[in-house]
C-alpha cells in the first residue's frame, strides 16, 4: 500500500490527460515543513475517478514554495481542474526530487496529506474518505502531516 | 476479605462510576478512589497519574555515600486512564521521565511526562485519541507512522545536553535533562528521519553508541560517536520479528536473539492492536544473528529453540567464543496476559523469568545455554564492561513473594563462578531495576554502588535505594523517600557528570 502512494505521487510528474471542462479552486495548505522551504515544491495529484486513486492522476499541479510559506501555510491555486467530485493527494517536495521520500522502513519523510484530511489505518485512505465536490468560493483546506 | 469483594461488586454496579469522579464512600473505605487493586496493594502505583508531573523533596535513611553525586533518570509508563478508560497493557502508559539529583548530601526529584504528539493531544482532549500498542482506541487523529502513537516510555539515554526518552517501536524524544522539558523528536540524520530508535542502546566505555530498531521485518542498525553523529547505519534484511526489545554489543559483534513472532496483518488492518496481533510461533527456533561490528554484511544465524527474552545484560567474545547473559522469560502470549491481568489490578501466577548464560564457539557453532532458577529482570552490568568481558550481573529478584506481584530484592550473579549475593526488603516492598554507579577513581568491576527505585505497599511512598553493589547481602546504605507514589517504571541511567 504504501508502495501505492508512493508510485501515484510519482506519478504526478508523468504525462496528464487533458480535460475539456474547468474550474478553480483554491488549495489552502497548512503543516508544511517551514525549516525545508527553501527550493521545495508543493505537488498536487487530482483524481476524479476511485479506479485510479492513487495510481493515476487525472490532474497535476505543481508549485514553488518561498517565504511566503515561511509560517508553514501557503494559499494555492489550482486551476482548470475537471468539473464534479474530486480528491486530492499533495505533499511537500522538499528537496524538489519530484518524489515522496520514504526512510528506510518506507514511511515517509516529507509532510503529505489528502483532501478531508483523509486518513488510513497502516496505509493510505480510500478514494471515498478523500472524495469532495468543490464549491465556489469556498476553499479547500488540508492539513499536512 | 469478603467484605471488600462485595464492595467491589457494588461498585461494579455503579456503571456511571468511571466517569463521575471520586466517591466519598470509597474513599472513608481507604481504598483507591475506583477500586483498583484493591486486592492486591502492591499493584497500586499501576494506576498511574492524571497527566501532572511531580516535584518532591526526599528524606534519607541512612548514610548517603559523599561520592555519590549526580543524576538517576527514569522513564515508564506514567498514565494509564483518561475519561474511565484504561489502557489494557502495562507497555501502553504514556512516558513519565523521571530525575533524582543526589548533591551535596540531599536528595531531589522530578518527574515529566513526554510531551509526545500524542499526549498534547489527549491531555487537551481529555481523553484518549489513538491505539496504543495493546489497547485498540479508535484513531481520531492520524496514523502515518509509529511516531503518531508513539509513547516514549521504556527508556532513557543522556548524550551531549540532551537527555532523551526512548520507545521501542518509533524515535526518541529529545528533553532538557535539567528541567525534563520535551525540546521534540530527535532526527539523527536526515535519512533516519522516523526510523525506530529502540530504547536499549548500549554504550561503550568511549562513548560510542549502537542501537537498532525493526519494522516491517527490517532490521536497522545504528552506530553514533559520543557526540551522538551517525558513524554507520544499515538496514539487515533478516525477517525480523514483529517485536524486538534488546540485543548485545561484544568487542566484535552485534547480537540479536530474533523470537519466532510474527505479525498477522489482516488483524492489524482489521483494528486489532500490534500485540493481539503478534503470533507466537513456539514450534519454531529463535534465530541468534551475529553481526560483524566492522562489516554489517558480515552475518551468521544460529538457531536455539523459541525463547522469549526481553533483556540481555551484556556479552563479550574472544574471537572464538561468544558469550552473553539474556533472562528468558515466558513465551509471548503468556507474558502478555500477566501484562494485561496487573493492569487490571490482578495478581498473576506465570510471569516468571529467569537468567540464562549463552555460549556460542563462533568456529563450529555449537551453542550451549546454562539455566537458573531465580525469579529476575532488569539484568545490568557495570557500565565499564559494556562490550567487553564481564564478570557481574545484578538483577532485580523474588525472593519467597508467594502469590504476591513483582520483585522484592536484588541478586548479583557472579557468571564465571555462578555464585550469587541476594538481598530482600521482604514482602512490603517492590523493588524496581537498579543500575550500576561505579565509584569515582576506580577500576575494580563492581566497585560502586546500585542505586534503583523501590515502593513500600504499606507506606504507600516510593523511595530511590542505595546499596555497595559488591556488598549487597549488607542491605541498603541509604534509602531517600519521597513523598509520594511514582507509577512503576521500567529502565534507568545514572549520569555522575550531572548536577543540578
Amino acid at each position: 500500500m504504501k508502495q501505492a502512494l508512493a508510485a501515484a505521487l510519482f506519478a504526478l510528474s508523468a504525462q496528464l490527460p487533458l480535460c475539456s471542462h474547468a474550474a478553480d479552486v483554491t488549495l489552502e495548505v497548512e503543516g508544511l515543513d517551514a525549516s525545508r522551504l527553501q527550493g521545495a515544491m508543493l505537488m498536487v495529484a487530482v483524481y476524479t475517478e476511485p479506479a485510479s486513486w492513487l495510481r493515476q492522476p487525472q490532474a497535476g499541479r505543481r508549485f514553488s514554495l518561498g517565504t511566503e510559506a515561511a509560517g508553514g501555510k501557503v494559499t494555492v491555486v489550482l486551476k482548470d481542474l475537471p468539473d464534479g467530485p474530486l480528491a486530492l493527494s499533495l505533499f511537500q517536495d522538499a528537496n524538489a526530487n519530484g518524489r515522496l521520500d520514504m526512510n528506510g522502513m518506507g514511511l515517509p519523510t516529507e509532510p503529505y496529506g489528502f483532501s478531508n484530511n483523509a486518513a488510513g489505518n497502516f496505509g493510505p485512505p480510500q478514494f471515498e474518505q478523500a472524495v469532495l465536490t468543490p464549491v465556489i468560493g469556498v476553499p479547500v483546506k488540508v492539513k499536512l502531516n | 476479605m469478603s467484605r471488600v469483594l462485595t464492595r467491589r461488586s457494588a461498585l461494579g454496579s455503579l456503571g456511571a462510576f468511571f466517569t463521575s469522579g471520586f466517591s466519598p464512600e470509597l474513599l472513608a473505605l481507604g481504598l483507591p478512589p475506583d477500586g483498583f487493586a484493591a486486592d492486591a496493594p502492591e499493584l497500586a502505583p499501576l494506576r498511574g497519574l492524571d497527566g501532572q508531573g511531580l516535584d518532591g523533596a526526599a528524606v534519607i535513611e541512612g548514610r548517603l555515600p559523599a561520592a555519590l553525586r549526580g543524576r538517576y533518570f527514569r522513564n515508564g509508563p506514567g498514565l494509564m486512564q483518561r475519561a474511565g478508560q484504561r489502557y489494557r497493557h502495562w507497555f501502553d502508559g504514556d512516558g513519565l521521565v523521571q530525575s533524582w539529583t543526589l548533591q551535596d548530601g540531599r536528595v531531589s526529584h522530578q518527574a515529566r511526562f513526554v510531551q509526545t504528539t500524542k499526549f498534547r493531544a489527549e491531555q487537551a482532549a481529555g481523553r484518549f485519541l489513538l491505539p496504543t500498542f495493546g489497547t485498540a482506541i479508535p484513531a481520531e487523529r492520524p496514523v502515518r507512522g509509529p511516531d503518531s502513537v508513539n509513547v516514549a516510555n521504556t527508556s532513557v539515554l543522556r548524550q551531549g545536553d540532551a537527555l532523551y526518552a526512548l520507545w521501542e517501536g518509533g524515535s526518541a524524544y529529545e528533553l532538557d535533562p535539567a528541567t525534563l522539558a520535551t525540546r521534540g523528536v530527535k532526527t539523527w540524520s536526515p535519512e533516519l528521519q522516523g526510523m525506530p530508535f529502540s530504547a536499549h542502546p548500549k554504550v561503550e566505555v568511549d562513548g560510542t553508541v549502537w542501537n537498532f530498531g525493526t519494522a516491517n521485518g527490517r532490521l536497522a542498525v545504528y552506530q553514533l560517536d559520543a557526540a551522538g553523529s551517525v558513524r554507520r547505519h544499515a538496514l539487515l534484511d533478516v525477517r525480523a520479528p514483529a517485536m524486538l526489545h534488546d540485543f548485545a554489543v561484544s568487542q566484535r559483534h552485534l547480537v540479536f536473539l530474533l523470537a519466532p513472532i510474527t505479525l498477522d496483518t489482516a488483524a492489524v488492518r482489521a483494528g486489532a492492536p500490534m500485540l493481539d496481533a503478534m503470533r507466537w510461533a513456539a514450534e519454531q527456533p529463535t534465530r541468534v544473528l551475529v553481526v560483524d561490528k566492522a562489516d554489517f554484511t558480515r552475518q551468521r544465524i544460529f538457531e536455539m529453540p523459541a525463547t522469549q527474552v526481553f533483556h540481555i545484560g551484556n556479552a563479550w567474545d574472544d574471537g572464538r567464543l561468544l558469550r552473553l547473559d539474556y533472562v528468558q522469560s515466558t513465551p509471548l502470549p503468556e507474558f502478555n496476559a500477566a501484562a494485561r491481568q496487573i493492569m487490571r489490578g490482578e495478581r498473576t501466577t506465570r510471569d516468571v523469568s529467569t537468567p540464562r548464560v549463552l555460549e556460542i564457539a563462533l568456529q563450529t557453532g555449537v551453542l550451549h545455554v546454562a539455566s537458573r532458577d531465580e525469579a529476575v529482570e532488569f539484568p545490568v552490568v557495570d557500565p565499564r564492561v559494556v562490550a567487553q568481558r564481564h564478570r557481574f550481573v545484578w538483577y532485580a529478584t523474588a525472593v519467597d513473594t508467594g502469590a504476591r506481584w513483582g520483585f522484592n530484592g536484588l541478586m548479583r550473579l557472579d557468571i564465571d563462578s555462578g555464585a550469587r549475593e541476594r538481598f530482600s526488603f521482604g514482602n512490603g516492598v517492590v523493588v524496581e531495576e537498579h543500575v550500576l554507579v561505579p565509584r569515582p577513581g576506580s577500576t575494580l568491576e563492581g566497585d560502586g554502588w546500585l542505586v534503583g527505585m523501590g515502593y513500600d505497599i504499606l507506606r504507600r511512598r516510593s523511595f530511590l535505594s542505595v546499596f555497595d553493589a559488591l556488598r549487597l547481602a549488607d542491605g541498603p546504605l541509604a534509602r531517600a523517600w519521597l513523598p509520594y507514589a511514582v507509577p512503576y517504571g521500567f529502565h534507568g541511567r545514572f549520569d555522575a557528570t550531572d548536577t543540578a
